[in-house]
């Protein structure tokens, strides 16, 4: 043989090739798109953040608008078609039984309510600053009540649909508050303890081992339930997100400390080091953007723990309290079995919880899926 | 392995203790402590001949309390003595119920361990021959299904897995899932009709409490088990002419079943979690209903009590299975 | 197949492993015929993926899932001596059936790689061997230990009444792949599918496991089948050398013949890309150009094509080429020696060409 290898033929450029130059987050993408019942959930959970954003919009009725008189009021159906497109509700009226004490209403058949699409209703602040008064859908002006009450009403006749879209608001966004506060910790304490190793590590490694060893419901009601009672729905509401994140941040510790310990060998973290980057820039500008999927994975995983303990705190009323809307506030009313028993559509937000928490769970899974590079 | 147990045991001694000073700190984080919730409803209820008006008498009834409960002390000399007299077995006198707490606990103590031990059997009788089965028959609709079933209990919190099935039964079948024991046996003492009666209420709370622990470890065991069934001392084994679901049964499981041990550590703190809650809403004789009352009327004592006597519990618990994993995997006993 | 050996122990002729995956159809192998004769050894050899594994779990069918045997046929004769005609085709039999269960340990076993991983972790040496043992032999419980330690003692491992009950992760590398062939010989079995046997082990343990086998196939009489990607060590044991490439078998031949005369353009790479003591001062290795192609993506034709020194435009990346003999027991699959209906090819048409 001589000198010259034979050179191989070129072969035109490939799918296969394509894939060689795709970044981590092209290939994650193009992976998490195979996964179809993650992207489901993903699209389920931008349907609860829309929700979240604009509950207002959402809201037939203003959720603390009390009208005793239709306590306990069924849900109502509306009927969309009326010689045309006339979307209405059949008129309601009733009274406490004698007998039976239950409240009972009677339709009136020829009593036609119209529903209207973007109707003008309360007056809100849309995105904080934006003032209107259009809602979705309702009963327009000129009518003496609001509605339609798509999904009943609770004892004192408040709207339960309004109510669960503002729910839907508080209830989500303690999930990524808290999250934002574990994760803060987590990789904090994570990154520390494996950057430097030696007895920090060990002790934040101990102190992990503790947390994950101890019940954490307990201590979130006896945390919870050291939090003044006359502290305002806004203060409140952090006070439990924090009370809440102080106990989920171990998982995301773990997987930062792991990766740390894997990448301090690194050679583009000793690159960065040799030319002089500081501790801090060397973990937040290097290292935290290389295992950043990692992070996703496991935040994505810990919202719906998220989601769960609020609604546990307050549905055991050692969490949000009244004024404050939450899943966990409304499921209170669903305490009472009797009430339950009569008036089912109190547990509609335990509904809600479970889709949040499925739809958290699945889009979890698939983006762990797609973003470890050896799963199948 | 000594070496390992020893670790472990220092470990669970100080997550005990640390579990001990949180629960003791937390509660002393609100304003105002038992003796004021105390006067509070009692002017609130005008009970005790107290008058809202005089409010000197008040104070000075105050402070006799506070000394009488020894609220007065600096912090840490309240917390040593309370340790100090847990340590005993004395745990102090529960305020609200005036009776000695371990009265008070004790009983809901046993019955928590029974429920969680329970919910064990129950979760392992359960998952691992589902999580065998998936896994040998990967992709099948078996396969499909039960991971969708188990999507479903990991994401539905199990008190409102309680909510649903209280509602269910007593809609359908008029029949009320409440408590652990017939009334009759509520009150008496322990005796064979009693431990059957009890027995017989426990599956519901422990089908609801295992529920999402159940879909956790299908999901453990079946991916254990895939790991496992790719190595190749299984094709060893296949290719010494083994039968199939023998061959499986011997290696590759009872190598999968060894980290399902140490999951009991995880389980457990989930499950004493998931107990109090289901225990409120089922109104179980456990120490969930008693904890949750003692940090509405911010009895210290008794909350910690429960919150000390749940961790110690727990980590106890851990440390069994810790044990019992050395027991049965060589690769730890041996090295 | 003609053979000048005797009556082959197996034949396997045009056998096909497909494995039906979500992204594609792997075609782990895709055509390979060769004989393994009684008390000889054959070398598969071939670069990492070319299904030269496959080819050794095929003839016992334990696959990995999804993998099956799609085409082909792996005739076993029990007793090719007395009666050539004797012969049991295992890939006609289920793979979970009773007379393959037979087969398998009994008349053919096998040994991997990673000793540490072939045996479980949570159970004894003994306990496996006696199993294997067991299952295929009316042995007591007993009688089998007592053969078990024979077996130990059998391929060097000393004081075996001790090491029977320990557990793998107590062996060293090579005591552990003693074991594992003790165990596998347990049946005195007529092949013994060595897949990669010293891959793992550093190189003096390397040398002593091949003595092994070597002394064992002559005091056993057993065949071995030989995988591994080192032709050093086919050069020093095989018989019979079958060379695989992208899951087919390019060349067949004895092993005399495949080192000194070799045909296909494949090998004749794969044996000046290693370095040899002919190798003369100051001559150059030469690496095979390219890259193995991704099993999706084959070269239409002969697979090869893209790296050949040899390739034809026009022949080679048009049809596949057949696996023909060429001269006596020798095969070949390349256009330089049949065209694509399987006629030789003459010198002027090679120059043509």
């Amino acid at each position: 043989m001589t000198e010259a290898a034979v050179p191989a033929r070129q072969v035109e450029v490939t799918e296969e090739e394509r894939v060689f130059v795709a970044s981590q987050w092209q290939l994650m993408w193009w992976r998490f798109k195979k996964h179809r019942a993650a992207v489901i959930a993903a699209w389920v959970l931008v349907f609860l953040y829309v929700i979240a954003v604009a509950a207002e919009f959402f809201s037939m009725a203003h959720p603390e608008d009390v009208e005793t008189s239709i306590g306990y009021l069924a849900p109502q159906t509306i009927h969309w078609f009326d010689s045309g497109f006339h979307p209405h509700v059949k008129a309601v009226s009733g009274g406490i039984d004698p007998e039976s004490f239950q409240r009972v209403y009677e339709t009136d058949p020829d009593d036609k309510i119209p529903v209207h699409f973007f109707v003008r209703g309360f007056e809100y602040k849309f995105l904080g600053f934006i003032k209107i008064d259009r809602h979705l859908m309702g009963v327009p002006e000129g009518y003496d009540r609001a509605g339609p009450y798509v999904l009943g009403t609770d004892r004192l006749g408040r709207d339960m649909w309004s109510r669960l879209m503002y729910g839907t608001r508080v209830s989500m966004s303690i999930g990524l508050v808290g999250v934002g506060i574990s994760l803060l910790l987590g990789v904090s304490l994570g990154g520390v303890s494996g950057f430097f190793g030696g007895i920090t590590d060990t002790v934040i490694q101990r102190l992990i081992e503790i947390v994950r060893a101890v019940p954490t419901l307990p201590l979130w009601m006896a945390l919870a339930a050291s939090v003044p009672r006359d502290w305002g729905p806004l203060k409140l509401y952090f006070a439990i997100t924090i009370v809440i994140s102080l106990f989920a941040w171990t998982d995301t510790a773990r997987v930062v400390r792991g990766r740390f310990l894997a990448m301090r060998e690194e050679e583009f973290v000793m690159a960065a080091r040799l030319a002089g980057a500081s501790t801090a820039r060397v973990i937040f500008r290097h290292m935290v953007p290389s295992f950043a999927s990692h992070i996703i994975t496991v935040m994505s995983l810990a919202i719906p723990g998220m989601i769960i303990a609020e609604t546990a705190l307050s549905f055991l009323g050692l969490g949000l309290q009244a004024p404050a809307i939450s899943y966990g506030v409304l499921l209170q009313a669903a305490q009472n079995l009797q009430a339950v028993a009569l008036y089912q559509w109190l547990m509609v937000p335990a509904i809600a919880v479970t889709v949040a928490v499925l739809a958290f769970n699945f889009m979890g899974d698939g983006i762990r899926d797609a973003a470890d590079p050896y799963s199948q | 392995m000594l070496a390992f147990l020893i670790r472990r045991t220092v470990l669970a001694i100080f997550t005990i203790f640390s579990i001990s000073i949180f629960s003791f700190m937390i509660i002393q984080l609100p304003a105002g402590d038992y003796v004021d919730s105390y006067i509070l409803r009692q002017i609130e209820e005008g009970f005790g001949g107290v008058q809202r008006s005089s409010a000197e008498g008040l104070l000075e009834r105050k402070e006799a309390l506070r000394k009488l409960y020894g609220l007065d002390r600096p912090m840490y000399i309240q917390y040593f003595k309370w340790i100090g007299r847990v340590v005993q077995g004395r745990f102090g006198q529960a305020l609200e119920y005036r009776l000695p707490i371990w009265d008070v606990i004790k009983d809901r103590l046993f019955l928590t361990i029974i429920l969680a031990a329970a919910t064990i059997v129950f979760t392992w009788a359960l998952a691992i021959p589902i999580g065998i089965y998936t896994a040998v028959k990967q992709r099948s609709i078996a396969d499909y299904s039960f991971t969708f079933v188990g999507f479903l209990g990991l994401a539905t919190p199990d008190f409102l897995l309680a909510l649903i099935l209280m509602y269910m039964a007593f809609v359908y079948f008029n029949f009320s899932v409440g408590g652990l024991f017939s009334p009759e046996f509520q009150s008496v003492g322990w005796s064979l009709a009693r431990a059957w009666d009890l027995f017989v209420h426990l599956w519901i709370p422990a089908l609801i409490l295992g529920t999402s622990g159940t879909a956790g470890l299908i999901r453990v065991m079946r991916a254990n088990l895939l790991d496992e069934l790719r190595k190749p001392y299984v094709v060893t084994a296949r290719a010494k002419g083994l039968a199939e679901w023998r061959l499986i049964m011997k290696y590759p499981v009872r190598v999968a079943l060894n980290p399902l041990v140490s999951t009991i550590g995880y389980l457990l703190p989930y499950l004493i979690s998931g107990s109090i809650i289901v225990s409120v809403v089922l109104s179980l004789p456990t120490l969930g209903p008693v904890l949750l009352q003692s940090l509405f009327t911010q009895d210290l004592f008794l909350a910690s009590s429960i919150i000390l006597l749940l961790g110690v519990m727990t980590v106890v618990g851990t440390l069994l299975s810790d044990i019992l994993l050395v027991i049965i995997d060589p690769r730890i006993r041996i090295s | 197949m003609a053979a000048g050996r005797g009556t082959p122990l197996i034949s396997v002729t045009d056998l096909e492993v497909h494995f039906p995956t979500d992204e594609g159809l792997v075609r782990a192998v895709d055509g390979v015929s060769f004989d393994i004769f009684p008390g000889r050894t054959l070398g598969v050899v071939g670069e990492s993926g070319c299904g030269k594994s496959t080819v050794g779990r095929a003839i016992l069918q334990i696959l990995d899932r999804p993998g099956r045997i799609v085409n082909g046929s792996i005739e076993l004769r029990l007793d090719p001596e007395t009666d050539p005609d004797d012969a049991v085709d295992l890939a006609s039999l289920g793979p979970n059936s009773g007379p393959m269960r037979a087969v398998r340990w009994a008349d053919i076993s096998l040994i991997f790689q990673e000793p540490m991983t072939s045996f479980s972790p949570v159970h004894t040496i003994g306990n496996q061997m006696i199993e294997a043992i067991r299952s295929h032999r009316g042995y007591s419980k007993r009688e089998a230990r007592e053969w078990a330690v024979e077996l130990l003692s059998m391929v060097g491992i000393s004081n075996p009444r001790q090491r029977i009950d320990e557990f793998s992760h107590q062996l060293s590398g090579g005591i552990r792949q003693r074991a594992m062939i003790a165990m596998a010989i347990s049946c005195e079995p007529k092949l013994l599918i060595a897949d990669e046997p010293t891959t793992a082990l550093d190189v003096t343990t390397q040398a002593q496991i091949l003595d092994l086998l070597r002394e064992l196939q002559e005091s056993q009489g057993m065949a071995i089948m030989l995988i591994t990607h080192d032709l050093g060590v086919i050069a020093e044991m095989a018989d019979e050398v079958l060379v695989m490439y992208l899951g087919r078998g390019v060349e067949f031949g004895p092993s005399d013949d495949m080192f000194h005369n070799p045909k296909h353009p494949y090998t004749t790479s794969l044996l000046t890309s290693i370095p040899s003591i002919y190798t003369k001062r100051g001559e150059r290795m030469q690496p095979i150009a390219g890259s193995i192609p991704h099993p999706f993506n084959r070269p239409p034709g002969c697979t090869f094509n893209p790296r050949c020194p040899s390739f034809m435009p026009g022949v080679c990346d048009h049809d596949p080429p057949l696996f023909l003999p060429l001269e006596g027991p020798h095969l070949v699959r390349c256009f330089l020696y049949h065209d694509a209906q399987g006629n030789p090819v003459t010198a002027e048409a090679e120059n043509d060409g």
